[in-house]
């Protein structure tokens, strides 16, 4: 969490000031404050470190990656962790395994970036147009909604993909398919809670009409909870990814990809237990740290902290 | 009453419905508000003094009988004049604010629904006239107390300059010096800006203090009208409104005595 | 004299935030004699409900208490370990408070909770007894159809019998002292006056004390006998009842003259302005 703070010395005043005097210092005070809340539980710090640490990866990782993802060298197979110019050891076909995790973190952060930035604006604005709304319009989102919640994720994926045939793209849409739904439902949850409000009594008095007070009023309040919800799926996407990878559905070989990389090492698990390891241990770390990440945001961005 | 009445209320009755049930939370009331008169609506919870207010504005559909405002008949949607006109202070200033827009965000948007250009000015403006220093301007509503929201509510309600303000309860979430604070506030605005007012109150004394005549309502019904003034001399004449009065000193045993029985 | 039913001592309760000590009682002294009823004023945030809290040691932290003196029919309470002090509350202490909601159990009988509230005071009292004594509690509350309420959950009951059927059981084990903190601020007045009566009654009927902490001075000057006035966590005045009109203390006197009154003609109220004096230690 960086800030843009004013070039003087007293940037912490100037964030903690009680009557700021412009709405991005207001705004920029009230993420202040959301930190400082945040940074007292360490294991949400940890869990940013992660997430942190997976965007620096996808970032800088191929130049840091001693070898290309490709790169076979067959003479050198199979290698354990360890090995000379191999630290994380090689695979099958004799590729550096610690390049191609760098690499991978990279198609990991496109696949969770791509169903975030889907799925929780579909959700959210069909769950709050729906609770707005009500009446037939409820009704109808709602069913649809359902309709989607009754098949198995997993499975409907699975479909998608069988249609659309394999590939990262064709992955990403078949997990955002499948998962919106839920979104729509907190969504809606919380806007039957907000609607009856007096604030938006007052939006209607004014005369505003039901997008704007839906855009205005009820979408800010339910985003925060769409983002740990989101924040707390990260995991959940990553899994589908990878496991849509390890069926051979997701990112096709030689794809670096996380979950095609412990498919492919799973014929070796019981010799040459690294190959499938260590990406099987990227996952987690990864999975972890947005559990850890989604819990520590769910504490501050709680309305009722006002944070 | 001078010239036309500016709220002439004719045989409203609202219903509300659960399930197969429709309710009549107010039956059949008859009312009117002169230009620049304050005009009281005293009951206890359940009398059906809210849903009147919620009604009027058009927040509430489901009523029937005839609603002239400003001259004109009102139906069940309003158009947007009529919410430059009309506006309206709630109860408890900790929900009637948006907790996530600044105080400059909330008092901007009636501006901005309403197309109407200076808003900082306007704002600004707002809040001096509300007593509100201006740099209350970028706060939170969190970051106040609840008189200082309820001032916040009022320069919301009085930014489009509307001639009819309608008052649910303003004062009861507040501790009296703060009441004291906010009836001035009203007072003044009432003074300065010729405005009509509708109080909805279960406090007798709030309305005898700022209205000047006042109606009586339980159980969805209008038990007795009368002016302030003979409140005051304690001329009323039904026995509830009666009660009300007794009960607005304190504890009296004998009049408790008598609802026990 | 006689000793007192309580009597306190320099209470305090800080509560220690990220923010530094937030100090919500400082200072209090107090006396409450049997049958007597002390009305404790004052607006949100002066410390009324804390101190209510306090004497039941219901402080949970971050906030510490400390007293020099807390002591109850001459049992000291701050000495007192906790299972003996929880052996008072309810028996011989009880407290009510304002949103009777909050208080009883929603998905039981109340009914069943008044017989459950007599058998562990007493656990050799048989189900017809607790039966019989929890109509009576009933009925001695004036709640005219003690069978009805009796077998009625309590999300079912208007805000009026809800606070009377809590009234009943905190009285129902005879205590000797009664804390009830705003017990009538969300009735209406009609009901607020057969409620007030009810703890009237009892009061007389049963030589109980009474600590009635209301935000409503006209209510309490009009109920109790003696008032004690807070401000900032102090007692600024205290006075008997009938004499709150002509109360010395400026922060008392702003109050009163800021309330509207029916028979006074109108014009601004009198603002209350506040001296930052009152809320400094006195001692």
């Amino acid at each position: 969490m960086t800030l843009t703070a004013p070039p003087t010395p007293t940037w912490r005043a100037w964030l903690l000031d009680d009557a700021p005097a412009s709405p991005r210092q207001a705004w920029c005070g009230r993420m202040y404050r959301g930190w400082l809340h945040f940074r007292r539980n360490p294991l949400a710090v940890s869990g940013l470190a992660m997430a942190l640490l997976l965007i620096v990866v996808a970032a800088v990782g191929p130049a840091l990656a001693p070898h290309g993802p490709y790169e076979q060298t067959l003479d050198s197979r199979l290698l354990p962790p360890g090995s000379p110019g191999y630290l994380l050891g090689t695979d099958e076909l004799g590729r550096d395994i610690l390049s191609r995790v760098l690499y991978g973190a990279r198609i990991t952060l496109t696949i969770v970036v791509l169903v975030a930035i889907i799925v929780a604006p579909l959700g959210l604005l069909v769950g709050t147009v729906a609770g707005y709304a009500g009446g037939i319009v409820d009704t109808v989102l709602m069913r649809l909604t359902d309709i989607f919640l009754a098949f198995p994720r997993l499975i409907l994926a699975l479909a998608l993909v069988a249609a659309l045939g394999p590939g990262i793209e064709n992955a990403v849409i078949a997990i955002a398919i499948t998962s919106w739904p839920p979104y729509a439902r907190i969504a809606r949850a919380e806007t039957l809670t907000i609607r009856r409000s007096d604030f938006i009594a007052a939006a209607r008095l004014q005369g505003a009409s039901p997008w704007r007070i839906v855009f205005g009023q009820v979408i800010p309040l339910c985003t925060s909870s769409v983002i740990v919800r989101v924040t707390l799926d990260m995991s959940g996407i990553i899994l589908v990814a990878a496991g849509l990878g390890f069926l051979g559905l997701g990112a096709q070989p030689p794809s670096p990809e996380w979950g095609a990389m412990v498919s492919s090492g799973r014929k070796f698990l019981l010799d040459q237990w690294w190959v499938a390891t260590v990406p099987g241990f990227a996952i987690f770390v990864v999975s972890l740290g947005f559990n850890l990440l989604g819990d520590g945001l769910r504490d501050v961005l709680d309305p009722r902290h006002g944070g | 009453m001078t010239a036309a009445p500016v709220i002439a209320v004719r045989k409203l009755t609202v219903t509300f419905t659960a399930g197969r049930h429709v309710i009549e939370a107010v039956r059949e009331v008859d009312f009117e508000v002169g230009d620049g008169e304050v005009f009281g609506l005293v009951g206890e919870s359940g009398s059906g003094k809210s849903t009147v207010l919620r009604a009027l504005t058009g927040l509430h559909e489901d009523w029937r009988g005839h609603l002239d405002i400003l001259g004109e008949a009102q139906g069940r949607r309003r158009s947007k004049a009529f919410h430059r006109h009309v506006q309206m202070v709630f109860q408890d200033p900790y929900s009637s604010l948006h907790p996530r827009h600044t105080i400059d965000r909330i008092l901007a948007e009636p501006l901005a629904i309403h197309g109407i250009p200076n808003a900082a000015e306007r704002i600004e403006k707002a809040l001096v006239d509300v007593g509100l220093d201006r740099s209350y301007r970028f706060r939170f509503p969190h970051q106040l107390s609840g008189g200082q929201r309820q001032r916040v509510a009022i320069a919301r309600a009085i930014i489009l300059e509307p001639r009819i303000l309608l008052l649910d309860e303003p004062t009861s979430a507040l501790d009296v010096s703060v009441q004291a604070e906010i009836l001035n506030l009203l007072s003044r605005l009432k003074k300065e800006r010729g405005l009509t007012m509708m109080l909805v109150s279960h406090n007798l004394a709030v309305v005898a203090h700022m209205g000047d005549r006042l109606a009586v309502m339980r159980r969805g019904e209008i038990v007795e009208r009368l002016e302030v003034e003979r409140l005051r001399r304690g001329e009323a004449d039904h026995p509830y409104t009666r009660q009300l009065l007794i009960a607005a000193k304190g504890y009296d045993r004998q009049l408790a005595d008598t609802l026990l029985e | 004299m006689t000793e007192p039913l309580l009597s306190i001592a320099n209470l305090r309760v800080d509560f220690h935030t990220e923010t530094g000590v937030v100090r919500a009682v400082r200072g209090v002294s107090l006396d409450i004699g049997r049958g007597e009823r002390v009305g404790i004023v004052g607006e949100s945030g002066s410390g009324k409900s804390m101190t209510g809290r306090a004497i039941l040691r219901l402080i949970r932290p971050p906030g510490v208490m400390t007293a020099e003196r807390l002591a109850f029919d001459g049992i000291d309470l701050m000495a007192l370990p906790e299972p003996a002090m929880r052996h008072l509350r309810g028996r011989r202490i009880a407290m009510v408070l304002q949103d009777p909601k909050y208080s009883l159990n929603p998905v039981m009988t109340v009914g069943k909770q008044l017989i459950e509230a007599f058998r562990t005071a007493d656990p050799a009292l048989s189900a017809k007894a607790a039966r019989t004594k929890a109509l009576d509690a009933l009925t001695a509350v004036r709640i005219r159809d003690a069978e009805r309420v009796f077998e009625a959950y309590p999300g079912a009951l208007s805000g009026g019998m809800g606070q009377r059927v809590m009234i009943a059981m905190m009285v129902a084990l005879g205590p000797d002292l009664l804390i009830a903190d705003e017990p009538t601020s969300a009735l209406d007045v009609t009901v607020q006056m057969q409620v007030l009566a009810i703890l009237d009654d009892l009061v007389r009927a049963q030589g109980m004390g009474l600590m009635f902490i209301s935000h409503d001075l006209d209510l309490v000057a009009s109920f109790c006998d003696r008032i004690a006035v807070m401000y900032a966590g102090h007692v600024v005045e205290e006075c008997q009842a009938d004499a709150l009109q002509s109360a010395r203390h400026p922060y008392t006197r702003g109050l009163l003259a800021a309330i509207p009154e029916i028979d006074r003609p109108r014009g601004d109220l009198p603002v209350l302005e506040r001296n930052p004096a009152w809320a400094e230690d006195s001692s």
